[in-house]
């Protein structure tokens, strides 16, 4: 084999690779949603049918007209565990970036939270939440989300900060901007987009979150995961319209998916590579 | 003390409270809980010891417990490093398409777990799902997978697998392009095969980054709930029953929060030993 032949060679296989690592990435995708468009009676058939004729909206609108309220129920409890972790991330990210508050020790205390097990937290919240009769409200459960969300804000911000040059703020201040002024008119529109990638990723791990909603909510605070996972029992075989609700719940995450997708690996590193 | 000095420490003081309040004390409260009788269908909860400990290491439930998370632990990593680094090592090369393909390919890992849960339910079904289809189209038997005893941690792992392996693979790729160019030139100069390049440079190189990947996913596999909830429940019988589930049916089915404690604490207590082992390299990453 000669040099050209080669390197048709190892570019064919790697094409082929490609190619197979694509399909099963979007098969089981495609999948879920063929399914939530599929009419009842073509669903579950033997052999499965792999496209349909005969395409239905009828789950899409049992998993609205039913499901909206847990879609609205997570869209509230996300926003809020995001909006308070940015908030005091920002603060605290800023500050251990620039004055190294705590040393080593904080920062990484804090960093190590983000594998800390949210069956552990589930029980003692459970029955904090029980004594303070605040059980299936929206409130006891953004509270636990904010082990999700902080840790991951701080970490992630204070990351961001350090990769604005020092010397940027110094230099305004010669010009006479207060410290404050300096973060302001400086700092922050520097780290803005920083910010708002740290934001959707709050948002995302808050909105994926299972087993915390699980423990606190009943009904009326009950978020879409878990709604989701209660269609099971409840309607046994409607495949068409978990799906759809399935999907609705896959959605937004998409979406951000989509505007992150240079920062997915940072984010889900922590930062440990660029 | 002046004011340079109360300023930063004021700034980290709101995360530290409401950290203090969301982990430590409820960390707290679950270790008194986890010496009581604490049963919610019963009014008193005395105090006993280690009694819900010596409960939980006698417990052959919970033996299986820890060995069905090992498996899972040893499955999934088995499964999703080689692919994962495989999928990097192809990454790394250069061809048409590819800023396009490798956001692709790291959806998975975005996708809410009870829905990928769900979405094993659809593809797995033994009657008419589209893999046991495939598998007879290409003369081979359906499985029962999930469904059956023997077949069903294998089907988690599957599933994990899919929604993983993204990970190693994105971490991997972000170690491979940022290893330094000029020991491969001096390589090549010297006639050294590509797989003489790949087991002497490019491994030894990247051996902070596979650690790292190993030690993040282990910490989260050993955690596993979402998919196993949706997908067994711990079943059939115990066949998936992990750490997790096991902590949630003890605490949440059979209300015995006292003994649901212990085992929340035993499980926190085994991954604080990954996250120190995480931390020391974290903090080797940044020197």
């Amino acid at each position: 084999m000669n040099l050209r032949t080669r390197k048709i060679f190892s570019q064919t296989i790697t094409y082929i690779l490609i190619g197979i690592a694509l399909i099963f990435t979007l098969f089981p995708i495609y999948w879920m949603l063929l399914t939530s468009f599929q009419p009842s009676d073509e669903l579950m058939q033997s052999p499965p049918r792999f496209i349909t004729s005969r395409p239905t909206l009828e789950h899409w609108r049992f998993a609205i007209e039913n499901k909206w309220r847990y879609f609205i129920n997570s869209l509230i409890i996300s926003s809020s565990a995001t909006a308070i972790a940015i908030l005091v991330g920002s603060l605290s990210g800023y500050a251990f970036a620039r004055y190294r508050v705590g040393g080593d020790t904080l920062p990484f205390w804090i960093l190590s939270l983000k594998f800390f097990p949210p069956i552990a937290a589930a029980v003692p919240f459970f029955l904090m939440m029980n004594r303070l009769h605040l059980l299936d409200t929206h409130i006891a459960v953004i509270i636990p989300h904010l082990i999700i969300t902080i840790p991951f804000a701080v970490w992630m911000i204070k990351g961001f900060v350090a990769e604005v040059p020092r010397e940027l703020e110094e230099a305004a201040m010669i010009d006479g901007c207060s410290h404050l002024g300096v973060i302001r008119r400086v700092t922050l529109p520097l780290i803005a987009p920083g910010i708002v990638v740290t934001a959707l990723f709050c948002f995302i791990w808050s909105w994926n979150d299972f087993l915390f909603a699980l423990i606190l909510t009943r009904s009326h605070a009950m978020t879409l995961p878990v709604a989701i996972a209660g269609m099971r029992e409840a309607h046994g075989l409607m495949w068409g319209a978990v799906s759809a609700t399935a999907a609705m719940a896959t959605l937004p995450v998409l979406l951000m998916a989509i505007v992150l997708q240079k920062y997915i690996v940072r984010g889900l590193a922590l930062g440990a590579v660029k | 003390m002046t004011r340079r000095r109360r300023g930063p420490i004021l700034l980290v003081l709101p995360t530290m409270v409401i950290l203090v309040l969301v982990v430590i004390f409820p960390m707290i409260y679950s270790l008194t809980v986890s010496f009581r009788f604490y049963d919610l269908r019963v009014p008193r909860h005395p105090f006993v010891g280690f009694e819900n400990y010596i409960r939980l290491f006698t417990d052959p439930r919970f033996h299986n417990a820890l060995r069905v998370t090992g498996l899972l632990l040893l499955g999934e990593l088995a499964l999703q490093f080689p692919i994962g680094f495989g999928l990097a090592l192809l990454l790394a090369r250069k061809f048409w398409g590819k800023k396009v393909v490798q956001p692709i390919l790291l959806i998975p890992m975005m996708i809410t777990p009870v829905v990928v849960g769900y979405m094993g339910r659809l593809l797995f079904e033994t009657r008419s799902g589209p893999i046991n289809y495939f598998l007879n189209l290409m003369g081979l038997p359906g499985a029962l997978w999930h469904t059956s005893a023997n077949t069903a941690l294998l089907t988690v792992i599957l599933l994990d697998t899919w929604q993983w392996t993204p990970f190693m693979m994105g971490v991997l790729l972000a170690g491979l392009v940022s290893l330094p160019p000029e020991p491969y030139e001096s390589a090549k100069v010297d006639g050294a095969s590509s797989l003489q390049i790949f087991w002497y440079l490019t491994l030894p190189l990247l051996k902070p980054v596979i650690a790292l990947v190993i030690i993040m996913r282990s910490l989260a596999i050993l955690q596993t709930f979402d998919i196993i909830y949706v997908l067994t429940m711990g079943g059939p019988g115990t066949a998936t029953e992990t750490i997790g589930i096991y902590t949630y049916l003890i605490g949440f089915r059979y209300w015995d929060i006292g003994q649901a404690s212990s085992a929340a604490w035993v499980l926190a207590i085994m991954l604080s030993i990954g996250v120190t082992i995480f931390l020391r390299m974290m903090g080797r990453e940044r020197r």
